[in-house]
């Protein structure tokens, strides 16, 4: 499939809208946009938490009646679809956005975690890999060498550990690449793919794009975005902080720009990105 | 503790609890009389596999018209509790185990989530909190899961205090003022907070095969109820320098109710909204209440404690 054809189709009828990305790709700004264009391009407020979350223990606990962190995960991957049902099912909303950063996953059965019946469809956005290296190693305080390993890794798991309690539930994000087109080529509902790079170009112009996929009224998407714009939002960070930076990490909205990773990180570890994520790159343009 | 016919008799949030195995986390029965009849007893037996047309399902838990439920811990154990209407009367909870299960794991559900369920069909109020006595009265901290409830409540004990509940607390509003009744005398505690508590190995008793948390034994607070005077609500503030204590006021400062109400679906899908609404506003009424706003527990866990028996623990 070419690039221009993806993610074209229109959105189908469930009540999800997922934001996908692989983690340090620009999702949170897009969700802040999406927040500021649903309020008519007020600003938002960072400092305040950001609609369209991650799934958590309290969700969970809430629709199932149980303790949560008395199950193993196994217990609790096996219900995550429907968990989502049950979500979707007691909202009285039509549109439920949420951030997401699993790739696109089954259960030990073989159900789909994200239903098809109860999803409008999934953004998808996508990073220079090399970027989103750089990015991922600031954020959680990793050398460069490990930053890379990690978006190479199948086995990779957010919130997911045994020595400590996370509020989100855990999240097989697996490779870079394996994320990418989990989502791309198997999610069985309508998938836009987004790119970050695109996002700093125009901003407004991939707001429109998103709100047109999911049927949210896309007039306001130029003032959205110029009140969700970077240097606002670490502006904002900058007085007040922002609830969802990592602890580790010195600052959330950072850089926010394209081509960091080819300036700053080694040769070796650009082969090794190349040599790992070679094929999804070049598919979406990347070499 | 009673010993007749190979049964034991507990304090179990206020309620007495004949089991016939020995728990680890409950006070025994405070008197000495052997004949009473329990409020709660636990047996061993079959167990249905579902309930007829449930009130309110969840892969976990039914919750049936006549007052019955049945939770269902697959690799666990069925729990069925029926005749909670029938009060004042005993409440029998049925344990069905699941082959190869320990009796530690039943234990870990059976004061977790069967304890909320069974809480709530007996009308009490069942809160997510955990709580210590220091100088003699009770102090409870809510806020959203794995905000460090337990870890703040195990950080003070380490300093002196002695546990009066973790995760799960029932208040009582029925006397003169709001009471505090004792639950569990052990936290349950995952590696990184018994690492920063110091916390030795062979005190960690696991809570399920395979799986992090631990139960710890601590000192715990005599089983009766204490009076809650002080309601501590955990909050996130993004950075902040130092963990602060800021006074709150009224019912708006225990919102959300869905974070401080254990299982409040459950209890809603009783009818006990009305309930619910009296008990809170009693506790909002009864205690003075707090917001600790700090950063990320466990990185501030020493400063919270210290910044609680500052404020709170003259007594100690």
């Amino acid at each position: 499939m070419s690039l221009e054809g993806e993610g074209s189709a229109p959105a189908q009828g469930g009540q999800f809208g997922w934001l996908v990305s692989y983690p340090k790709s620009g999702n949170t700004w897009m969700r802040i946009m999406l927040q500021s264009l649903r309020n008519k391009g007020a600003p938002v407020d960072i400092g305040e938490p950001i609609d369209s979350h991650i799934l958590d223990r309290g969700e969970f606990e809430r629709h199932f009646g149980v303790e949560s962190s008395d199950l193993t995960e196994a217990e609790i991957d096996a219900v995550r679809p429907e968990l989502h049902r049950a979500i979707a099912r007691g909202s009285k909303v039509p549109l439920i956005l949420r951030k997401v950063h699993d790739r696109c996953w089954r259960t030990a059965s073989g159900e789909r975690v994200f239903p098809p019946e109860v999803s409008r469809g999934a953004v998808y956005i996508v990073r220079d890999p090399r970027d989103v290296a750089v990015s991922f190693a600031h954020a959680y305080a990793l050398d460069w060498e490990a930053a890379v390993h990690y978006l190479g890794d199948s086995t990779r798991f957010l919130a997911r550990s045994s020595s400590r309690l996370a509020l989100q539930l855990s999240q097989p994000a697996g490779s870079w690449s394996e994320h990418v087109t989990s989502w791309l080529d198997d999610a069985a509902m309508p998938v836009i793919l987004i790119r970050y790079e695109d996002m700093l170009v125009n901003s407004a112009l991939e707001l429109e794009k998103v709100a047109r996929f999911l049927g949210i009224p896309a007039e306001a998407c130029a003032q959205a975005a110029a009140a969700s714009g970077f240097s606002t939002l670490r502006e904002q960070e900058d007085k007040r902080g922002f609830r969802e930076r990592v602890p580790a990490a010195a600052r959330f909205f950072r850089q926010g720009r394209s081509g960091e990773g080819k300036e700053k990180l080694p040769v070796h570890l650009l082969t090794r990105i190349e040599t790992d994520h070679g094929a999804v790159m070049n598919r979406l343009g990347y070499l | 503790m009673t010993n007749a016919a190979h049964s034991w008799d507990y304090f179990f949030f206020g309620l007495r609890l004949r089991s016939p195995f020995l728990l680890q986390s409950l006070p025994a029965w405070p008197t000495l009389e052997s004949d009473g009849e329990p409020d709660i007893a636990l047996c061993f037996g079959e167990t249905p596999d579902s309930l007829t047309k449930p009130i309110w399902a969840s892969p976990f838990v039914q919750m049936g018209s006549d007052g019955t439920a049945l939770v269902n811990i697959s690799s666990v154990a069925r729990f069925w509790i029926h005749g909670a209407m029938q009060v004042p009367g005993t409440t029998k909870i049925v344990v069905q185990p699941a082959p190869g299960a320990e009796i530690f794991e039943i234990e870990t559900i059976l004061l977790g989530t069967v304890a909320g369920i069974a809480l709530h069909l007996r009308s009490l109020l069942p809160l997510h909190a955990s709580c210590v006595v220091l100088g003699g009265r009770a102090i409870a901290f809510s806020g959203p899961c794995a905000c460090g409830k337990s870890a703040l409540a195990a950080a003070l004990v380490r300093r002196g205090a002695l546990l009066l509940s973790d995760d799960l607390l029932v208040s009582d509003n029925s006397g003169q003022s709001m009471q505090a009744v004792v639950g569990t005398m052990q936290a349950r505690l995952w590696p990184d907070v018994m690492d920063r508590l110091e916390i030795p190995q062979k005190q960690r008793l696991p809570t399920r095969l395979e799986h992090g948390k631990h139960a710890v034994a601590v000192p715990s607070a005599e089983a009766r109820a204490w009076p809650l005077e002080l309601m501590v609500r955990i909050e996130s503030a993004g950075p902040v320098d130092e963990p602060v204590l800021v006074r709150q006021h009224g019912l708006t400062a225990l919102f959300p109710f869905k974070e401080l109400v254990y299982q409040r679906e459950i209890g809603r899908s009783l009818g006990n909204a009305a309930r619910e609404f009296r008990g809170l506003t009693a506790l909002a009424g009864g205690a003075a209440l707090f917001a600790l706003r700090r950063t990320k527990i466990i990185d501030d866990l020493d400063r919270c404690a210290d910044v609680v028996l500052s404020a709170f623990g003259g007594g100690l």
